[in-house]
Order: C-alpha cells, then sequence, then structure tokens
C-alpha cells in the first residue's frame, strides 16, 4: 500500500476499511492455511518433507473430489449428504466390475451409478420439491445398503485384474501422484466451469436468487438436477481412488465423509444459503481439513482428543469466516 | 486479524502441550478403533509397555474407516517411527500400507486381527482362540466329569472364524477331556443362539433358548459379554444355580469378578494387554537388533481362568 499525505487520502483509507471484512472474507482460508502451515512446521519438522506434503494432497484426494460436488450442489442452495455413500458404492461397484469386464467398463459402471444416485436426488429435489437434506439423506443409506448388497458384506479383493486401477493408487507422474493430479484438475475443471461458463453462472444463480430465474423464464430444474448428478458422479470417481489405494472394495469406507466434504466447503467460505462459494477456495478448505488430520497424527496428539481438536479448529475458522462477514453489517 | 493471533496462540499452547519429543527409539501403534473397551485397553497397554523400556509411542485411532488407518500408516510413517505396530480394520486393504512402510525400513509388527499373507510383516501377535478354547473345555471336563452334558451355544456372528475357533477350540477340549477322564466323550448342543458379541444380544439369545430347552445345564459363550447378558435370562427364571457358565474368551474385568465369587464357572484369557505388550517387546528387539528369526505368528501363553487362579489375573483398575 502507497500512502499519499494528500487531501485525497482519506476517504480512500475509508475505502479500505470498509472494504477489510470483505477482503478477509475471500482470503480467510488462505490465511487460515497459512497459519496452519506455519504452526505444523514449527510444531513437526518432518511436516515440510516432501514426502509428508504429498501424503497429506493424496490423503486428501477423496475428500477433495466430494468437496467439488459439494460446492456444486451448495451453490444451489442444496447439499448432498449421499456422497460417503456413494463413494463406498462406487469402490464396490470398481472392484466387483473390474474381475469381469476389465478397468474401463469397472470405471465407467462405478461413475455412471454414481451419477444415477445423483439423477436419483436431483430428480426428486427438482421435480418433486422435496427437501435436499431429506432427500439426499434417503440416498445415502439407499447407496450404503446397495453397497453391503453388491459386496456381501465383505471386502472385494480386485486381485491382478485390477492392477492398472492400483497402479493409478501408489504410481506417481515425476514427484505428484496420481490421484493428486486427478483431484487438482477437477478443481481446475470446476473453477473454469464456474467462472467462464454460463452453466456457472446459473447454478450460482439459482443458489442466490432462484425466484428471478424462474421469472426470466430459465427452467431451474435442469440446473438442480445437474448439481446432484456432478456431486454423485465425483463421489463415485473418490470410492475408486479408495479402491486404487487400498485395493479392495468396500462397503463400509467413507462413512461420515460428507461431513468433511460440507466442512472443505464451507471453511472454504461458500454460503449454505447459496451463491457464494469457489472452486480455489474450496481446495484450501481440502486442504485445512488434510493439514489438519496429518498434524495430529504427526504431533501425536491423541486419539479422543483429535476429534475435539478437529472440531475447535473448523470452529475458529468458521468464526473468522462468520465473524468478519458479521462486522461488514 | 486479532481473531486469527488468538486462535493460533490458543492452539499452538495446547498442540505444544501434547506434542512428543521423538527421541531414540519411536514405536507407531495403529489402532483399527478406540470405541471399544478392548482396543482402548490395548493402546494404552501398547503405551505405558513403550514408555516402560524406554521409548516413545505415538498412536493413532482410525476410528473404524480404512482410508484413515491407511492414512495413519502413511503418516507415522513420514514422522520417522522405527517399527510399527497395527490392528489392521481390514486383512486386505492395509496390505498396500504396510508393504509400503516395511519397504521404508520399518517393522511391522501386527497385533490381533490377521492381515493377509502377502503382507511383509516381522509377525503377528495374537492369542490363539483354539490353544485357550482347548484348556477352556478341559476345564469343563473336570468339572462336569460323569454328567450328563446339556449345553447352550452363544455364538458372535455368522460366519465370523474367530467365533468359529473359539467354540471349536472349547468343543476340542471338553472331548479330549472326557476322553482322558472316562476313555468316552458325549455332550449335547441343545441350541446355538447368535448374540452379535454383546450383553443385550447375549440376553435375548439365550431367553429364546431356555424357552425351547428349560433342561439346560452349561451356556458357553464365544465371550465373556454374551455370557454376562445370559446371565440376567438365567437369573430372572432363578437358574442361575443350576447351569454353568463357561466363555472360551476374554477375560472381561466384569467376568473375573464373578468367578471370583463362584457364580461363573471359568473363561479363556485373551488379555488386549499382553498381546500389546509382547507386540511392543518384539518391536524393541527388532530395532537393536537382538531379535531375528521370529515366527509368522507368535502366540501369547494361553491360560483358564478359574475361581483358583482368578486372583493372578484379576485388576480392579483394568480399563477392560
Amino acid at each position: 500500500m502507497t500512502t499519499l499525505t494528500t487531501n485525497t487520502d482519506r476517504p480512500r483509507q475509508g475505502d479500505f476499511v470498509k472494504r477489510l471484512p470483505g477482503l478477509v472474507h475471500t482470503l480467510g482460508p488462505a490465511i487460515i492455511l497459512l497459519a496452519l502451515l506455519i504452526l505444523a512446521t514449527a510444531m513437526s519438522d518432518v511436516f515440510l518433507s516432501t514426502r509428508n506434503v504429498f501424503n497429506v494432497l493424496r490423503q486428501s484426494a477423496g475428500i477433495g473430489l466430494m468437496s467439488v460436488g459439494m460446492l456444486f450442489v451448495i451453490l444451489t442452495r442444496g447439499i448432498d449428504l449421499s456422497v460417503g455413500s456413494v463413494a463406498a458404492l462406487g469402490s464396490v461397484i470398481a472392484a466387483v466390475w473390474v474381475q469381469d469386464y476389465g478397468t474401463g467398463i469397472a470405471l465407467g459402471a462405478a461413475i455412471a451409478v454414481g451419477a444415477g444416485c445423483g439423477l436419483l436426488s436431483g430428480g426428486l429435489i427438482a421435480f418433486l420439491k422435496l427437501p435436499p437434506f431429506v432427500t439426499t439423506l434417503a440416498v445415502m443409506t439407499i447407496a450404503r445398503g446397495l453397497a453391503l448388497i453388491a459386496s456381501n458384506g465383505q471386502p472385494i479383493r480386485m486381485g491382478a485384474a485390477g492392477e492398472m486401477i492400483t497402479e493409478f493408487g501408489v504410481g506417481r507422474l515425476g514427484m505428484v501422484p496420481y490421484p493428486v493430479i486427478l483431484m487438482i484438475a477437477v478443481f481446475v475443471a470446476a473453477g473454469l466451469v464456474l467462472k467462464f461458463t454460463r452453466f456457472g453462472r446459473m447454478v450460482k444463480a439459482v443458489g442466490s436468487n432462484a425466484e428471478a430465474v424462474r421469472l426470466s423464464g430459465i427452467s431451474i430444474s435442469r440446473y438442480q438436477i445437474s448439481v446432484y448428478v456432478i456431486s454423485g458422479a465425483l463421489a463415485a470417481l473418490a470410492g475408486v481412488v479408495s479402491t486404487s489405494r487400498t485395493g479392495i472394495g468396500s462397503a463400509t469406507i467413507s462413512v461420515g465423509a460428507e461431513l468433511d466434504a460440507i466442512a472443505a466447503v464451507v471453511i472454504g467460505g461458500a454460503s449454505l444459503l447459496g451463491g457464494r462459494g469457489g472452486a480455489i477456495n474450496t481446495f484450501i478448505g481440502v486442504v485445512i481439513l488434510g493439514v489438519i488430520a496429518n498434524l495430529m497424527n504427526l504431533a501425536n496428539v491423541p486419539g479422543y482428543h483429535q476429534q475435539v481438536f478437529m472440531g475447535a479448529i473448523i470452529i475458529g475458522a468458521m468464526l473468522l469466516q462468520y465473524g468478519t462477514s458479521a462486522l461488514k453489517r | 486479524m486479532n481473531h486469527l493471533k488468538t486462535t493460533a496462540a490458543a492452539v499452538i499452547a495446547t498442540l505444544c502441550a501434547t506434542a512428543a519429543s521423538a527421541e531414540g527409539c519411536t514405536i507407531g501403534i495403529s489402532m483399527k478403533t478406540l470405541d471399544a473397551p478392548y482396543f482402548a485397553a490395548q493402546d494404552v497397554a501398547a503405551r505405558k509397555r513403550a514408555e516402560e523400556i524406554g521409548c516413545t509411542p505415538i498412536s493413532a485411532d482410525a476410528g473404524n474407516d480404512l482410508n484413515k488407518q491407511v492414512a495413519d500408516v502413511e503418516d507415522l510413517v513420514a514422522q520417522g517411527v522405527d517399527a510399527l505396530i497395527i490392528n489392521v480394520r481390514d486383512s486386505q486393504g492395509l496390505v498396500r500400507a504396510v508393504n509400503a512402510a516395511a519397504d521404508a525400513g520399518v517393522p511391522v509388527i501386527a497385533i490381533d486381527s490377521s492381515i493377509d499373507a502377502s503382507a511383509n510383516i516381522v509377525t503377528l501377535v495374537q492369542s490363539s482362540n483354539t490353544r485357550n478354547g482347548m484348556l477352556v473345555g478341559q476345564w469343563l471336563a473336570d468339572e462336569t466329569d460323569g454328567q450328563d452334558l446339556k449345553i447352550a451355544l452363544l455364538s458372535g456372528d455368522q460366519g465370523n472364524e474367530v467365533g468359529q475357533e473359539r467354540r471349536l477350540g472349547v468343543l476340542a477340549g471338553l472331548i479330549e477331556g472326557q476322553l482322558k477322564n472316562g476313555g468316552k466323550a458325549s455332550y449335547e448342543i441343545v441350541g446355538q443362539g447368535w448374540g452379535g458379541w454383546g450383553n443385550e444380544g447375549g440376553l435375548t439369545a439365550m431367553e429364546d433358548i431356555l424357552t425351547a430347552h428349560p433342561d439346560v445345564n452349561v451356556v458357553l459363550g464365544e465371550n465373556d459379554s454374551m455370557l454376562l447378558g445370559a446371565r440376567n435370562a438365567l437369573r430372572a427364571q432363578g437358574l442361575e444355580d443350576k447351569v454353568l457358565l463357561v466363555a472360551a474368551a476374554d477375560g472381561q474385568k466384569e467376568a473375573l469378578e464373578l468367578i471370583k465369587t463362584g457364580e461363573y464357572g471359568a473363561t479363556g484369557l485373551n488379555n488386549p494387554a499382553q498381546v500389546a505388550a509382547t507386540a511392543v517387546d518384539i518391536a524393541k528387539g527388532v530395532i537393536d537388533g537382538t531379535m531375528t528369526d521370529i515366527p509368522k505368528i507368535t502366540y501369547t501363553e494361553p491360560a483358564v481362568i478359574t475361581q483358583q487362579n482368578v486372583d493372578q489375573y484379576y485388576n480392579p483398575e483394568a480399563v477392560f
């Protein structure tokens, strides 16, 4: 900031003070992440090691993919509680199908089933006007049940047929693990769609003022359904990433993952009332959650305490977000 | 900005207080869950033993989440632990993470839950359900010599290998004991109830069996918890003095208290603390290079706990 000692200086400074809360709001997630990174570096000398940094990012890939879908849903003022269960279903479908039909079809089937779950939620919400919370809660138990049926409740081992999938889970391009590349690619795509396409602008518009969109003669159902389909497909993809890392399809993975995805999106500054939020800050939200979990392990925080710390840090992040927007008023 | 500073300062202060220094020998402990007394006791015992022998324990709780446990293993390895003790959530799903740890030069010792044979572990430390069961069965044969046995069997859940090992171990020991005592063997299992390993499940299953077979004189449980529940069903019908309670495992505190007063026959020793301590000792031995040629499976010493020896095992302070 250059300060000029002229008469025009005063109103400008006033402007800045007025804009400060908004600025903190936009940069809030980045500030929190920076603080966490400093804290983590101070507490553990292995935190910044290349190995650990990529560990954190790779561990975040699943939640990251789910968070992108969740961001689209939340932008329309919806919520998707089914993502954890859909991930489990995707993981099981991929592991079962890869043994009979090969990698390509297995991946396609997993993602299609995930998208199908989204279509079910989105259809019920858009056409029958059912509340998203309860609708996706129902789809959540359906998807978990289907995953248990498809796997018979047993972990499904892919064996040799799943070699390509497991290679994805352990492999790297240069230094960067494949799951991390996938996650970043999806975030970049989401960012571009939201910023530069009509679809992206409409998704935000549906969330911030559905009535205005409807009055201008545009059908909002299309956008409502699309976001749940995106969310379901990405959740199933997250399940496949889990399978690629562990080598098994399991119906019991990602229990409660929807809460992590929602937390990441909200820590990233998105509003649960719709219309506000972005891909970059959501990504930062995902990394914040990943760093916190990693830090707990590195700092040897006992298991039971971890959950309390995790919640406390999330509340701290939220205070920074919402505390500053309250200042604005 | 002040918000941030104070929040950060508070977080630093609290986190630093719990951060451990990593000098000398550091042992990572990855638990699949801490939400049951058995596993909580195991974690506590492993940490305690590690500290006793001069190591720094670092433990992580996966909360029954497979992906979280994979991440825990990676984090512990990144942190530079010298050995890793792991109670796996899934026998297949952790193989890759465990092998990656082994490739990074960290010896891995599995405890309790079996892990697939393709995992590169030093050893698997378990209590032997079969050998514990044999001892319990032999005790039962001695105790009921000359009686006609009508046994109600309380099992955990269908398709569970541990449950199968436990009941077959006891029945094998019973036959062996009867043959030794009288040259012939006979017993009747009047029914198999499924109690889901819990107190309440054991109670319900016992009520159902008693309705069909009020003349039961032995209840054999695959763990103490179900048997403790079954005891309430027996008491409700005034049968607690006529029926002998025998468990294949675990040596839970409440069961030991009843064994002491003679209201509960016997149980097999499946001590989470003993498994944990054995694993820590092996980890230390491997780190120091004093232990080589370790068998792929290490069984803890089997034992049957009865009124005669219960004082040796009863610890009023025990978590489990």
